[in-house]
């Protein structure tokens, strides 16, 4: 084996052995890892403004009914009830915002209920933020509501 | 499906433009070579541009992408030249018929996968946190703003993210016509499928073609990539062009290779606007070529770093102008020695995370790889390359660990969240360069001509050792 007669060629010989183990060892696991992957997702019906895994946060009609009342570029203010963490490190509220930010566009979420033109309320009455309303509507099914503030 | 495929075709055709453009390929031969570059060059350009029209409120979707390609072609198709051969293809030069049969079947394997996997994200909704939470967030308001609204982008965290990722989604979705969760995933997928091609065609070049077959199968087949490329996560995405900048800048420093200085700058700007930690792996990249590329190569580095700086500074600036913070950490607290005796205790956890999760199993055997690599090219005496290769890793390792070590958020719950991902660049980027590091030791003839070019080089610069 004239090719490996020096220590470098040994170490090119060895780089060659460790990826072919290596594609041996992953290549398995990752195939039937999408095969898996494909027979999950393949039935579930997926709908556009929602993400099915955080559903408990807001559930996918009350996105509908939130949406069909906030225009584009409207700032809305999320008022929801705290609770435990739903992933490691997030808790509840924080969870239901983010999940809120994300579901409303083209509305546009803000921090301070003072800036926004919408109150979104999950699981809780909009009245206890103390801020005058034009009006009120209820999604009572999901406890969503949709509060336009007075200007 | 059909419209986002078709718009894959404007990119690959972007990046074909760009080849001549940029110098890459300056006559048929070449351009026909380096065809498989073409996609992720495209898909690279393109992000980067739709980054930066992002900051001003202007859209990019396949119209403007068509009018930019073609007025590239027609720049490229009035620089071409005559052909000449001027790739050293060293395809299956040491096993004749059989290792070329060997060559196609294991890369075959590799895009086999590949479209395996893309045809899964077919069907896979956004799921992970991450996923929707900050990217597909981030990339719906670009695609429902037309670009960077600021009462988004100024305050959706996190804010210190850049663009090119979320740019690159909001074109796919001007493609469809639609915001699609789960369609969108299809092009990570064909992301993975470029990358090996082009990967390919870099390493194909200087490297026995079964060999760099063999270890970009190494590379996309691990579980880790194909797993963190299906949750639209930008960490993939963001090794994808670390790797594919860093072997580019290999080449640049191993064997003056200029012509891949310009892919050099655009895969790691592609970079530097991915995700805030692409800063981290392009500097290093740039930092170890300055070190060991010698005076000869000093001026080209130094080039496709003005480059770079110059993609990045746009974001730089809107980040500045509009008070943009990283609220987990401040890098100039890493020049801070009690602040950073103060955070003491982070920094053996940070360590062990980072290391067990580069060395993890889901990555295959590739950081072994990478380090007998680097081995082979020690022995090899191929110094430059060596050096360089070592540099990057050791920068990037220390970088990702640093980062940990000044972080404000419970060191436990960043190590969680995020070193797993983190380290995606460092060990893919590290892989990718083994072929380069390893293929002059194969042979004693190889190693000879290394000897006689890093000779000449040496002699070139006057006698400035790396």
């Amino acid at each position: 084996m004239h090719r490996l007669r020096t220590p470098a060629a040994a170490a090119a010989v060895a780089v060659a052995v460790l990826a072919v183990v290596s594609a041996a060892i992953t290549f398995p696991e990752s195939w039937s890892w999408a095969t898996d992957q494909r027979e999950a997702f393949a039935s579930v019906e997926v709908q556009p403004d929602v993400v099915f895994r955080y559903q408990q946060l807001f559930p996918a009609d009350a996105v509908a009914f939130v949406r069909e009342r906030v225009r584009k570029k409207e700032r809305f203010f999320l008022v929801t009830r705290g609770g435990d963490d739903v992933v490691l490190g997030v808790p509840r509220a924080t969870a239901a915002r983010t999940f809120a930010r994300y579901a409303l566009l083209p509305a546009v979420q803000i921090d301070s209920v003072d800036d926004a033109d919408v109150v979104v309320a999950v699981g809780v009455d909009p009245g206890t933020l103390g801020v005058p309303f034009d009006r009120v509507e209820w999604d009572r099914k999901n406890g969503v509501a949709v509060a336009r503030i007075a200007r | 499906m059909t419209r986002l495929l078709l718009l894959q075709v404007l990119f690959l055709g972007l990046g074909a433009a760009l080849l001549p453009v940029l110098g890459i390929a300056r006559d048929r031969a070449t351009l026909l070579a380096r065809l498989p570059l073409a996609y992720m060059l495209g898909i690279a350009a393109g992000g980067v541009v739709a980054a930066q029209l992002a900051l001003l409120g202007a859209a990019v979707g396949p119209l403007e992408l068509a009018v930019l390609t073609a007025m590239l072609a027609l720049i490229g198709w009035r620089r071409r030249r005559p052909s000449k051969r001027t790739l050293r293809g060293r395809r299956g030069a040491w096993l004749g018929g059989a290792g070329e049969i060997a060559t196609s079947v294991v890369l075959l394997l590799g895009l086999l996968l590949l479209a395996h996997v893309t045809r899964m994200l077919e069907t896979r909704p956004l799921y992970e946190w991450d996923g929707w939470a900050i990217w597909a967030t981030k990339a719906r308001a670009l695609y429902v703003f037309g670009g960077a609204y600021e009462p988004v982008f100024a305050h959706y965290a996190p804010v210190q993210h850049p663009l090119f990722f979320p740019a690159l989604e909001a074109i796919d979705f001007r493609a469809l016509g639609r915001f699609d969760g789960t369609l969108v995933h299809v092009q990570l997928g064909l992301l993975g499928i470029g990358f090996a091609a082009a990967l390919w065609t870099l390493l194909r070049e200087r490297v026995p073609a079964l060999f760099a077959s063999i270890c970009v199968l190494a590379i996309v087949s691990a579980s880790a990539f194909v797993k963190q490329l299906s949750t639209n996560y930008a960490d993939v995405p963001l090794a994808i062009m670390v790797a594919l900048g860093v072997v580019c800048l290999a080449r640049w420093i191993a064997d003056g290779e200029r012509s891949l200085l310009a892919p050099t700058a655009v895969f790691l700007a592609a970079a530097t606007l991915t995700k805030p930690e692409g800063l981290l792996f392009a500097a290093a990249a740039l930092v170890a070529a300055l070190a060991s590329g010698g005076r000869e190569r000093l001026r080209g580095t130094l080039l496709a770093s003005a480059a770079v700086a110059a993609l990045y500074l746009p974001w730089r600036v809107f980040a500045g102008v509009h008070g943009l913070r990283n609220p987990e950490y401040s890098l100039g607290d890493a020049f801070d020695p009690r602040y950073l005796a103060d955070r003491a205790d982070r920094l053996g956890p940070a360590l062990r995370s980072v290391a067990g999760h580069a060395f993890s199993l889901d990555w295959g055997l590739l950081l072994p790889l990478a380090l007998a690599a680097v081995a082979a090219a020690l022995l090899a005496r191929r110094w430059r390359l060596a050096g360089f290769a070592a540099g990057w890793g050791l920068l990037s390792f220390a970088g990702v660990v640093l980062v940990f070590w000044i972080s404000v958020v419970p060191v436990e719950l960043t190590l969680r969240w995020a070193a797993y991902r983190t380290v995606a660049s460092l060990v893919v980027g590290a892989a990718a360069l083994a072929p380069l590091l390893a293929a002059d030791a194969w042979t004693p003839l190889a190693r000879q001509r290394a000897e006689r070019v890093e000779g000449r080089l040496d002699a070139a610069a006057g006698g400035q050792e790396t």
